[in-house]
C-alpha cells in the first residue's frame, strides 16, 4: 500500500512540535535578529494555517466533499512576503499562496481568511472571492484580484498594473492607492517560462530602460519542478540574475530570517526606485503537484523523503524556539488552535449552499443594466470638440477619429494606446490628432508584443482607468488572445462580479483590401472572440455607426463594467462610395455626441418594393456587397446588418426570417470557423415557425487570405451573393 | 464545547441587574469572592471615598444618577464580567474573547492580556478620565421589526454624519448604531435622526450619562491615557483575543506595543466596530456558542442580529 505523503509531512511538523514542547521560552541572544518577534512568529502561524488547509483540502476531497488540492506545502516562505508588503501593494498571486495571503490577512483587521479559503475549497457559493466558481486566492480589502492563471498569464497585468499606478495619479484618477504603492507578482518555475512570463517582464524592463516608472516586484516561488519536468537549478538565475533594468535578489526559504532580510531589500528598492525588481525565492514543493499527483511515477521515494526533510516549517519552528521568541509549547499551543478551528469551521462550510442554476452561474457576466449603459454611451463631454471640419460626409476612419476625440474629452480616465497609434495616428490615422490633442499621459505608443498591450489594457483598468487599447491587425490579436478569454473576460466570472476590468479593444479587421497585405493584413478569424462568455463584440459597416457604436461600447465598459472588443473592418475605414465612384453614398455625418446605437440592436435597409423579401443577414464588409447584390437581384431584398456579433441580434434575426421568403447569410469569415453564419443557420433551424423558409450562406472559403487577386477566391464576392439570393428565390434551383 | 465570550458595555447593569454581582459570587464560589474582594481593595485604593462594588450592588433601589455614573457603572460592569468569565470558563473551552466598548477592557483581562487588577486600574482610569467629557451617545437602529436592515436608514444614518459636525459613528452594534457628539449637537443629533419604533423601544434614545466615547472627541483622553497608562502591564493573550475594528490578537504572535496602542488611543478615538468583531470570529472561528458574559442581556439583540445576517449556527447562551 503506498505510503500518503501527507500523513508523512504531517507527523514530521507534529513531532518536531512535541519535541520542542520542553523548550522553554529562553531569553533573546545578544545577537539581535533582524526579523523580530512578531513578524516571525506571524509567519509561522501564517505557515500553519497554510499547511492545515492543505491537508483539509485532501481530507476534504477524500470525503467527497472537496474539490481542489493543489497546495502551498513547501512555499511557506512566501508568508514573509505578506507580512512585509502593505496591503495597499497590490498582488496578483500564484497558486501556492497561501501562507503569503494567510499572512497578508492576519495583519488586517476582519480577516476571515481561513473560512473563505475552506468555502472555495468546496466550492461554495459563499465563497467570498469567487461564489464557488474556482479555488483562486483574491480579496477586495486587501488588494489581491484573483487568478486562475496556471501558466502565468496573470503577469502582463501586473506589469500593467505598475505601470497604470503612475499614470493613474498623473491623469487625477483615484486608486486609492498611496503614491509609494508597488505590485508583487508571484509565479512558479516553470511558469517564468511561458510566453507571458517572458513578455511581462521584457515590458517591465522596456519601460523602466526608458525611465518610465514600473514599481514592479516578481517573485519567482522556484521549487525546481514544474508538475514532473525538472528546473535546472541555475536556470532562473542565468535566465533573469543578470537582466538589464532588473534587480535581482536571491533568498533560501528555509531561512526565515534571511528571507525576511532579503525580501525586505527587495520591497524597499522596488518602492524607492519605481523600477521592476526580481525575488527568486527557493523553496520546496511537498504532497506532490496536486491531490490527483502520483509523485512517485516521476521520482524516486528516496528523493520525495529527502525533500520532505527540508520542510520550511520545521526550519521555522527550530528558528523560532532557538531565537527565545516563544516556547515550545506555545508553538504546538497555536499549531493545535489552528487545526481545531479549521476542523471546526470545515464542518459548517460544508452545508453551506452551492450554485444551483444556471442563471446564478453566469449572473457576473451578465451585460447590464441598460440604463447604466445607455447613460454612459450618450454621454457628452463638457467642452465640444473645436476647429473640426464637419461641413460634409466623411469615411470611417475620420469620424472614428472625431469619435475618439469626443470620447477621451468626455471621460478624463480614458487613454489610447497601441503600435502605432501616438504621433502617427495608427497605421489607418484612426487615432490621428489624440496624441497632440491629450497628450502623451493619455495617448501612447506600445512596444510591439499585443500580450502587453492587453496586460497594460487590464492592469489600468483595474486600477480606475478607461483603456481603449488598440489592436494593430486581427491576425496579431491571436498571439496574445489568452489575455482576453483567460484573463480580462473571466474576472469577472470568477470573482463573481467584485473585481472587473472594463474596456474597449478596438483591432483592425478583415479583408477586402485588394490583394494587398496577404494573411496578416486581411485576417478573418473571429471565433476566438465569439468563444469568450461575456465578451460585447461590435463590427460596424459604415462611419456613424462606427461612432455610435464605440460610444455604446464606451457605455457598456463604464456601465456594465465589461469588456468590448470593437473590429473595425480596415477596407471600410476609407470608403466613401457604395455604387459609383464619387457617389459618397457610403459617407456620413457626423452622430453628434449624446447619441449612441443600442446594444444588440442590428440595422435593416427595408426593401423598396413590396411583398416578402428575401432576407440577407450579414455584418462589415458584407453590408455594402449585400446593398450592391440587392441591385441585381429581381425580387425585393431585405439587407440586416447584425453590427453587433455578441450579442448577436438572434431574436430579431429571427423575426425578420419568418416573414422572408429565404434567409441568406453572409459572412465573410471562414465557412467551417464555428461562426456567425453558422450560429444564425442553427437559430434557425430550432426555430419552429422558420421551418418551411429555405436558408443559404455565403462564407469565406476554409483557408488563409492570400496575396494579390487570389485572395478573391476565399472571400465572399457579390457574384456569390447574387447567385446565391436567385437560388434561394428559385426554390432552389440554379 | 468551545464558545466566543462576548463582554457587554455600558448600560449593561440596570435596574434587574441589583444584586447579580452577589448572585454570581454565590454560584461561582470562593473563586469569585477572592476576585471581587481584589477588586474591592483596589478601588478603595484607587478611588477613595466612593462607594464599593458591594454598596453599589447591594443598594436598595437602583438610581440611575448613582449606578449610572461612569466610574461606577465601568467599574460594577467590570467585576461582573470577570466573575462570570469564571463560570464560563468552566462550562465551556473559550476560543475567542470580545466585547463591546467598555466591554474590551474585560476582554482582555478575560483572554489574559492584562491581569484582572491591571484592568481595573485601566477601567477606573479611563472612566475618571471620561467624566469630564462633554457630549453623548445616542441609540438608533437601522433594522425593522423583523431585523431586517432597512435601506434607507444607512443613507440617513450618512447625511446626519455629514451635517452635523462633531457627530460620528461610535458603535456599529448590529441592527443598532450609536451616535456620538459633543454636548452642543446633542439636540441637533437626536432632531436629525429620524423616530423609529422597533418593537416596544422608540429610537433614537441619549444613553444616560454617556460620553461621546470611540470618537475623536475623545482625543484628549487618549492623549492623558496614555501618559497615565504607559506602565500597564499588558501582554499577548493566551486566549484568541478580537477587538473593535474585528482584528484578531493572537497568542503567539501578538505584540504588545501594539495592543496596547490600540487599548489607549486607536478604540478610544475610533468607530467601535462590534458587529464586525463579532462576524469575523463567527466565521473564523467556527464556535458552538456565543457566551454573552453578564451583566444582564443587552448584547442579546445585537448579536441576534449579527447571527441572523451572517448565518451562523453557533448558539447563542446568556450567561450570567
Amino acid at each position: 500500500m503506498a505510503i500518503r505523503r501527507e500523513q508523512v509531512v504531517r507527523e514530521h511538523l507534529e513531532s518536531l512540535l512535541v519535541s520542542l514542547v520542553g523548550q522553554a521560552c529562553r531569553a533573546p541572544s545578544t545577537n539581535e535578529r533582524t526579523i523580530g518577534r512578531s513578524d516571525a512568529l506571524a509567519c509561522v502561524e501564517a505557515g500553519f494555517k497554510s499547511r492545515l488547509l492543505d491537508l483539509k483540502a485532501r481530507e476534504l476531497k477524500n470525503d467527497g466533499t472537496g474539490y481542489y488540492t493543489i497546495g502551498s506545502a513547501g512555499h511557506e516562505a512566501n508568508a514573509v512576503i505578506g507580512r512585509a508588503l502593505r496591503a495597499t501593494d497590490p498582488c496578483l498571486l500564484h497558486y501556492r499562496s497561501g501562507a503569503l495571503l494567510a499572512a497578508r490577512s492576519a495583519r488586517e483587521s476582519g480577516d476571515t481568511f481561513l473560512h473563505d479559503t475552506l468555502l472555495s475549497l468546496v466550492a461554495s457559493a459563499d465563497d467570498p472571492v469567487s461564489g464557488g466558481r474556482h479555488k483562486v486566492w483574491g480579496s477586495e480589502r486587501l488588494w489581491v484580484p484573483p487568478q486562475t492563471s496556471t501558466i502565468a498569464s496573470h503577469l502582463p497585468k501586473a506589469t500593467g498594473m505598475a505601470f497604470a499606478l503612475e499614470r493613474a495619479k498623473r491623469l487625477g484618477v483615484e486608486d486609492g492607492l498611496p503614491d509609494d504603492a508597488i505590485v508583487m507578482a508571484s509565479f512558479g518555475d516553470a511558469s517564468i517560462n511561458h510566453a507571458s512570463a517572458t513578455t511581462a517582464i521584457n515590458s517591465a524592463c522596456w519601460a523602466a530602460h526608458q525611465n518610465v516608472p514600473m514599481p514592479i516586484l516578481f517573485v519567482c516561488e522556484d521549487n525546481g519542478v514544474g508538475i514532473s519536468v525538472h528546473t535546472p537549478s541555475t536556470w532562473i538565475r542565468s535566465a533573469y540574475g543578470h537582466r538589464a533594468e532588473l534587480a535581482w535578489f536571491e533568498a533560501d526559504g528555509r531561512d526565515l530570517e534571511g528571507t525576511w532580510q532579503t525580501t525586505g531589500r527587495a520591497i524597499d528598492r522596488c518602492r524607492r526606485t519605481r523600477r521592476p525588481c526580481f525575488l527568486q525565492l527557493h523553496v520546496v514543493r511537498l504532497l506532490g503537484h496536486a491531490g490527483s499527483d502520483v509523485e512517485t511515477l516521476y521520482h524516486e521515494e528516496r528523493d520525495i523523503e529527502a525533500t520532505e526533510q527540508l520542510d520550511p516549517m520545521l526550519a521555522y519552528c527550530r528558528f523560532v524556539v532557538e531565537s527565545g521568541y516563544c516556547s515550545g509549547a506555545e508553538l504546538q499551543a497555536s499549531y493545535t488552535a489552528i487545526a481545531a478551528r479549521i476542523d471546526r469551521i470545515a464542518l459548517e462550510v460544508v452545508t453551506r449552499p452551492k450554485i444551483e442554476t444556471f442563471e446564478e452561474l453566469v449572473q457576473p457576466l451578465a451585460i447590464g443594466p441598460d440604463a447604466a449603459i445607455v447613460a454612459e454611451a450618450e454621454r457628452k463631454p463638457a467642452s465640444s470638440l473645436g476647429g473640426v471640419e464637419r461641413d460634409k460626409p466623411r469615411h470611417m476612419a475620420k469620424l472614428l477619429a472625431w469619435g475618439l476625440a469626443d470620447l477621451m474629452a468626455t471621460h478624463s480616465e480614458m487613454i489610447v494606446f497601441g503600435e502605432d497609434v501616438a504621433k502617427k495616428g495608427g497605421v489607418y490615422h484612426v487615432t490621428a490628432g489624440l496624441h497632440e490633442r491629450f497628450g502623451v499621459g493619455r495617448v501612447f505608443n506600445t512596444l510591439l508584443d499585443e500580450t502587453t498591450v492587453l496586460g497594460i489594457a487590464i492592469g489600468a483598468a483595474q486600477i480606475g482607468l478607461l483603456p481603449i487599447p488598440e489592436i494593430q491587425y486581427l491576425a496579431y490579436l491571436h498571439n496574445a488572445e489568452d489575455q482576453l478569454r483567460g484573463e480580462a473576460c473571466s474576472q469577472r466570472f470568477f470573482s463573481n462580479g467584485r473585481w472587473d476590468n472594463p474596456m474597449v479593444v478596438r483591432i483592425a479587421s478583415f479583408g477586402y483590401q485588394k490583394g494587398f497585405g496577404g494573411h496578416f493584413h486581411n485576417d478573418d478569424s473571429i471565433a476566438v472572440l465569439r468563444d469568450i462568455p461575456g465578451l460585447v463584440i461590435a463590427v460596424p459597416s459604415r462611419g456613424d455607426d462606427a461612432v455610435m457604436m464605440l460610444r455604446t461600447c464606451v457605455g457598456v465598459a463604464k456601465g456594465a463594467r465589461a469588456v468590448c472588443a470593437f473590429l473595425e473592418p480596415i477596407a471600410l475605414y476609407m470608403t466613401k462610395d457604395l455604387f459609383e465612384k464619387g457617389d459618397a453614398a457610403w459617407s456620413y455625418d457626423y452622430p453628434e455626441p449624446g447619441t449612441a446605437t443600442r446594444l444588440g440592436e442590428a440595422r435593416h435597409y427595408e426593401p423598396e418594393d413590396g411583398g416578402d423579401p428575401l432576407l440577407i443577414v450579414t455584418y462589415g464588409n458584407g453590408v455594402p456587397m449585400a446593398l450592391r447584390a440587392r441591385r441585381e437581384i429581381a425580387a425585393p431584398v431585405h439587407v440586416m446588418d447584425l453590427r453587433w456579433l455578441a450579442p448577436l441580434p438572434v431574436d430579431d434575426f429571427l423575426v425578420r426570417a419568418v416573414a422572408s421568403r429565404g434567409v441568406l447569410v453572409v459572412d465573410e469569415c471562414r465557412r467551417s470557423g464555428g461562426g456567425v453564419a453558422e450560429a444564425l443557420l442553427a437559430a434557425l433551424a430550432e426555430e419552429p415557425r422558420a421551418r418551411t423558409i429555405a436558408s443559404a450562406r455565403v462564407t469565406a472559403a476554409d483557408s488563409y487570405v492570400p496575396l494579390g487577386d487570389a485572395a478573391n477566391l476565399v472571400l465572399p464576392q457579390e457574384a456569390d451573393i447574387v447567385a446565391a439570393a436567385r437560388a434561394l428565390l428559385d426554390g432552389g434551383r440554379e | 464545547m468551545n464558545a466566543f465570550l462576548l463582554c457587554p458595555g455600558r448600560g449593561s447593569y440596570g435596574k434587574p441587574e441589583l444584586g447579580a454581582l452577589a448572585r454570581s459570587i454565590g454560584e461561582i464560589g470562593d473563586e469569585a469572592r477572592a476576585l471581587v474582594d481584589q477588586l474591592e481593595s483596589q478601588r478603595a485604593a484607587l478611588q477613595p471615598g466612593m462607594p464599593s462594588l458591594h454598596e453599589l450592588d447591594s443598594a436598595p433601589s437602583f438610581r440611575p444618577a448613582l449606578h449610572l455614573k461612569g466610574e461606577h457603572a465601568s467599574a460594577i460592569i467590570f467585576a461582573c464580567t470577570l466573575v462570570d468569565a469564571l463560570r464560563a470558563r468552566r462550562d465551556s473551552h473559550p476560543v475567542l474573547v470580545g466585547g463591546n466598548s467598555l466591554g474590551f477592557y474585560s476582554a482582555l483581562v478575560v483572554s489574559g492580556a492584562v491581569s484582572p487588577s491591571e484592568g481595573f486600574r485601566l477601567v477606573a482610569t479611563m472612566a475618571e478620565l471620561q467624566q469630564s467629557e462633554r457630549g453623548g451617545q445616542v441609540l438608533w437602529t437601522l433594522i425593522d421589526d423583523d431585523w431586517r436592515l432597512v435601506p434607507d436608514r444607512q443613507t440617513t444614518l450618512n447625511a446626519v454624519l455629514d451635517q452635523i459636525p462633531s457627530a460620528a459613528l461610535s458603535i456599529r452594534l448590529g441592527g443598532h448604531v450609536i451616535v456620538a457628539a459633543n454636548e452642543e449637537d446633542m439636540p441637533a443629533l437626536l432632531d436629525a435622526l429620524p423616530p423609529v419604533k422597533v418593537g416596544k423601544r422608540d429610537f433614537p434614545f441619549r444613553l444616560a450619562m454617556h460620553g461621546p466615547f470611540h470618537t475623536d472627541l475623545l482625543r484628549g483622553v487618549a492623549d492623558a491615557g496614555l501618559t497615565r497608562l504607559a506602565d500597564l502591564d499588558i501582554r499577548a493573550p493566551e486566549i484568541p483575543l478580537i477587538d473593535g475594528r474585528g482584528y484578531l490578537w493572537s497568542p503567539l504572535s501578538s505584540d504588545p506595543a501594539a495592543l496596547l496602542h490600540y487599548t489607549l488611543v486607536t478604540q478610544v478615538t475610533s468607530t467601535f466596530d462590534f458587529t464586525e468583531a463579532v462576524r469575523v470570529g463567527l466565521l473564523d472561528y467556527a464556535p458552538e456558542r456565543i457566551d454573552l458574559l453578564g451583566p444582564g442581556t443587552s448584547l442579546r439583540a445585537p448579536v441576534g442580529h449579527i447571527l441572523q445576517h451572517t448565518g451562523s449556527p453557533a448558539k447563542p447562551w446568556i450567561g450570567g
